[in-house]
């Protein structure tokens, strides 16, 4: 929250926000702030309606796709931030953030019989720099051979999409696993579903499954991009 | 100590050095630098592969440039992160 307490010249927003008390935000940060937790916790209960509340507290659409875009981000970067075990960085004057690793990921809604809403709306960012920096992303992360395979790398990602409940997204990345979770799909549902519980054991299980230290990164890091393209697919979606 | 193996901007040769090099340069406020002089934690644990690094910071950069408010992007960020359980 330094960054914040920094960017908006007051630490009251950010302890407000370290505190997850949103009744005391303006009503535009408080706006974001839902929108915010809505797409994490709950990709699937976003609509047009938690969108607009941010565009009455004066957000133009192209604002609305940014914020959308920064939700998205922040997913991925959080979980390789959770999965990578890396330490805080920087000093503050706020109060040190604690993690609580008891909470509980909201169930997920049952697929439902057609997925008509997220299907039909626009899922990627309008075409511009964000777009073409976005996909050329995901280009490496799905189309490369090394240090995982291709296959490999769909898998992950389907895991993922299903978690976000982006049945759409799923859909393009190729049929479902089948069976019990294999090493690599426990691994990619426990990232995607319940990331403040990732231990250094989980590491060490990937390792023993013989993965490399670049291929766990990889492993990784497709996961979390794919947690944060679905929930951009559902939040423009959603507009 | 991070439970992937990161490399440091100490340790850092070849693409890694150039890709360090590259992100210093990103015009960003002085408060994203950490005072410990390394590169920041997030950076360094895509640090395996340089390729994947200067693949995803561009998107992140691509988003300040958008427009978008600094104090709604710590907000968001910051949300997220909370929603998530997360420090970073």
């Amino acid at each position: 929250m330094e960054f914040l307490r920094v960017a908006s010249g007051a630490a009251a927003t950010s302890l407000a926000v370290l505190e997850g008390d949103e009744d005391s935000l303006s009503p535009r940060a408080r706006a974001l702030a839902r929108l915010a937790t809505t797409l994490t916790a709950q990709p699937w209960a976003v609509t047009s309606e938690t969108v607009r509340d941010a565009v009455r507290q004066g957000l133009d659409a192209d604002h609305v796709e940014s914020a959308i875009g920064v939700i998205a981000m922040f997913n991925y970067f959080t979980r390789v931030a959770d999965a990578s075990g890396i330490e805080f960085d920087y000093e503050s004057p706020l109060p040190a953030f604690e993690p609580d690793r008891g909470q509980k990921a909201v169930a997920r809604p049952d697929r439902p019989a057609s997925d008509v809403r997220t299907a039909a709306g626009q899922r990627r960012p309008s075409a511009g720099p964000l777009r073409t920096a976005w996909e050329t992303w995901r280009a490496y992360l799905l189309d490369t051979d090394e240090p995982i395979g291709r296959d490999e790398r769909r898998l992950l990602a389907r895991v993922a999409a299903e978690e976000t409940t982006d049945w759409t997204g799923a859909e393009e990345l190729g049929p479902a696993a089948s069976g019990p979770d294999s090493p690599l799909t426990a691994f990619a549902r426990k990232l995607s579903r319940e990331p403040w519980c990732m231990q250094a054991g989980d590491l060490e299980g990937l390792r023993i499954a013989g993965y490399s230290e670049p291929a766990i990164l990889h492993v990784i890091s497709v996961v979390a991009h794919q947690n944060a393209t679905s929930r951009l697919a559902l939040g423009l979606a959603a507009r | 100590m991070a439970w992937l193996g990161t490399v440091s901007r100490a340790d850092a040769t070849g693409a890694l050095a150039e890709a360090y090099t590259a992100m210093d340069s990103r015009p960003l406020p002085a408060v994203y630098r950490p005072r410990h002089g390394d590169a920041a934690g997030i950076i360094r644990a895509h640090s395996l592969d340089p390729e994947l690094l200067k693949r995803t910071f561009p998107v992140s950069g691509a988003l300040r440039a958008t427009g978008l408010p600094w104090p709604d992007y710590e907000l968001l960020a910051g949300t997220t992160s909370r929603a998530n359980q997360c420090f970073y």
